[in-house]
């Protein structure tokens, strides 16, 4: 039998962004073998985000413009919002997956491997619902586009993509802070569920439209006017509208950031718990 | 370097769980009530030093701290006290690198990725681990000579069999040749061809003496067949640990000879054993001090015509059963073990 041979190295970063990148490759592949499991997995992502869209729409049928709003900037907030999303699905969605791989003992495989735990949580599956969440949230840009009268500079097109990274970026934020307190708190999962029905029914709309207590919420509390209300305002001219302080509209890439670190140190605070008590 | 850079070296481990009262979790009163915590132990100042070259068999009830120490020394989970080492490394502080050194299986739950085939798994394991392409298909071709995975292994890992998906882990595990193995009940719910697969694999690494590796099952036969070393954990504290003949000694269990006569012998008076009980043709003997196995047969012989001799009592499942029940009976207010 084969001699044991000693440890090499540990790999360096962008040998883990190889590595991502070889296991989505892997598991898109093993996705597209069955096709038919590859469009039920696509049509359940359009599907989730096309309801969201028609009750958007029902609403602007009645109210066709909402706290000096029309429907074009409507739409740009969760198209910004809608993006992110998918994005963050794309490349992060398996968070989600935490209490099913800590419940079939997956994790603790991934504790046994030389590469970071949340890297191999990211790359467990390949994402397809992620494809219909981007498809619907491409559709909705171009509706969008399409009934915005407004100029797109340079400067405008770079905030509204640093704007959809920072929706993506604030997302995995959030969501880290679920994945961990699922570690400590087994009974948590049900929060990944509420933060996706609480960002898809609140975060699509001006925030004027929602009583103070409301917008302090999604401001200062869970954050979610960040991914794509406040850049939204910027980018159609709505900053003096803004509850607050117009400030707010520049600090979706700031918010983002804070929310992530704060994500990442509460999930290292909890990944210990969990090592101290299993 | 040092022997034990090579191995495991635990020392003083001390491991607890609270656990909370749920006498009255139902109780309206509850809300009202701080229910009262405890610590359980898991492990109770625990050394166990394996060096390369040693396939020890941890054995113990369900509870008795097996799976608490194996995740402690696989880095999972933190002594409260005491420390670990694995080929040098604390396997927690240096999870990533002790990581290259250890090859990890977990029962029945595949550590395989599901929805791909076995050797797209074992592929992105070669990306994992670093390993250069030509050691890598040396060792899955050496793995699938004895584990016949080629069968299968373009085959998603979803649709194998257990068997299948076992024998597949085993070789996830072992693909980057780690010098440390812990084996958590590889066999179990196996059927016996698969079984003497993965036996005859382990035996293979355990010849080499390049490897330290620790098996824990309930399976005793496979501890037989595999385990020269037997570490015997009870209550979260090690009670035996010594080469498999001698855990006999530690537990004075019974060593009987059952003897079937062609007839019903005449009233036994033997010099080399005692006389245990008798019902017609068959008798039970129990050797005396000091007499061995071929004094006793010798005289069992000549005291009238024997049809068979079967030597009892030394089976390691005979031994344990001894084990468990006296530890039981010292200690049965002890607190219980937390751990699994």
């Amino acid at each position: 039998m084969t001699p044991a041979v000693p440890a090499p190295a540990p790999p360096a970063p962008v040998g883990r962004l190889r590595l991502a990148a070889i296991i989505m490759r892997a598991g898109l592949r093993s996705q597209l073998a069955n096709r038919a499991d590859f469009a039920m997995a696509v049509a359940n992502g359009v599907t989730y985000q096309i309801t969201v869209l028609l009750f958007a729409a029902v609403i602007f049928s009645r109210f066709p413009a909402l706290a000096g709003w029309d429907l074009g900037e409507i739409l740009l907030i969760s198209s910004i919002r809608m993006m992110g999303h998918g994005l963050y699905m794309l490349f992060f969605g398996n968070l989600g997956l935490v209490p099913h791989l800590v419940r079939e003992g997956r994790f603790e495989a991934f504790r046994t491997r030389p590469a970071p735990v949340l890297l191999q949580v990211f790359t467990y599956e390949a994402p397809i619902n992620a494809v219909g969440d981007l498809v619907v949230a491409a559709a909705s840009f171009g509706v969008c586009l399409s009934l915005l009268d407004m100029t797109w500079s340079v400067a405008a097109m770079a905030f509204l993509a640093l704007a959809v990274a920072g929706a993506t970026v604030l997302e995995l934020g959030l969501n880290l802070h679920i994945a961990a307190l699922v570690l400590r708190f087994r009974g948590s999962e049900s929060l990944f569920f509420w933060l996706d029905n609480t960002a898809g029914n609140f975060g699509n709309y001006p925030l004027a439209v929602f009583p103070t207590v409301l917008q302090a919420a999604f401001t200062f509390g869970i954050p979610i006017a960040f991914a794509g209300y406040y850049p939204a305002a910027w980018l159609t001219g709505h900053t003096d509208t803004v509850p607050f302080t117009p400030l707010l509209v520049h600090l979706s890439a700031p918010v983002a950031a804070l929310v992530l670190a704060s994500g990442l140190a509460t999930w290292r605070r909890c990944l210990a718990w969990y090592s101290r008590n299993g | 370097m040092s022997g034990t850079d090579h191995g495991i070296t635990v020392t003083g481990v001390t491991k607890t769980f609270r656990t909370w009262d749920t006498a009255d979790a139902w109780s309206i009163r509850r809300p009202l009530r701080r229910r009262r915590a405890r610590r359980a132990v898991a492990l109770a100042d625990v050394d166990l030093r394996i060096e390369r070259g040693e396939f020890i068999g941890l054995l113990g009830q369900n509870g008795a701290g097996k799976s608490t120490l194996i995740k402690i020394m696989t880095g999972l989970l933190l002594p409260e006290e005491g420390s670990v080492r694995v080929c040098g490394l604390d396997p927690y502080a240096d999870r990533e690198r002790n990581a290259h050194n250890m090859g990890v299986t977990f029962g029945q739950r595949t550590q395989m990725w599901w929805d791909l085939p076995a050797r797209d798994s074992f592929g992105i394991l070669r990306d994992i681990y670093g390993l250069p392409p030509t050691v890598w298909r040396d060792t899955l071709t050496q793995l699938d000579d004895v584990l016949a995975l080629s069968a299968f292994w373009d085959t998603p890992v979803r649709f194998l069999s257990l068997g299948q998906r076992v024998r597949c882990d085993l070789a996830a595990a072992l693909l980057h040749r780690p010098p440390v193995l812990f084996l958590d009940e590889p066999t179990i719910g196996l059927d016996v061809l698969v079984k003497d697969q993965v036996r005859e694999l382990l035996t293979r690494y355990a010849t080499t003496g390049d490897h330290a590796i620790v098996l824990t099952t309930h399976d005793m036969a496979e501890v037989e067949a595999l385990c020269r070393r037997i570490v015997v954990i009870d209550r979260g504290r090690i009670v035996h640990d010594g080469p498999r003949e001698a855990l006999a000694d530690v537990t004075d269990a019974e060593h009987t000879y059952l003897v079937e006569f062609e007839t019903p012998p005449p009233a036994l008076h033997l010099l080399t054993a005692d006389v245990v009980s008798g019902e017609g043709p068959t008798v039970r003997v129990r050797p005396r001090p000091g007499a061995d196995r071929a004094q006793v047969t010798a005289e069992l012989l000549a005291a009238h015509a024997v049809r068979s001799v079967v030597y009892e009592g030394t089976r390691a499942e005979d031994i344990l059963r001894t084990l468990y029940g006296r530890t039981a009976r010292q200690s049965p207010a002890a607190a219980g073990g937390g751990g699994g």
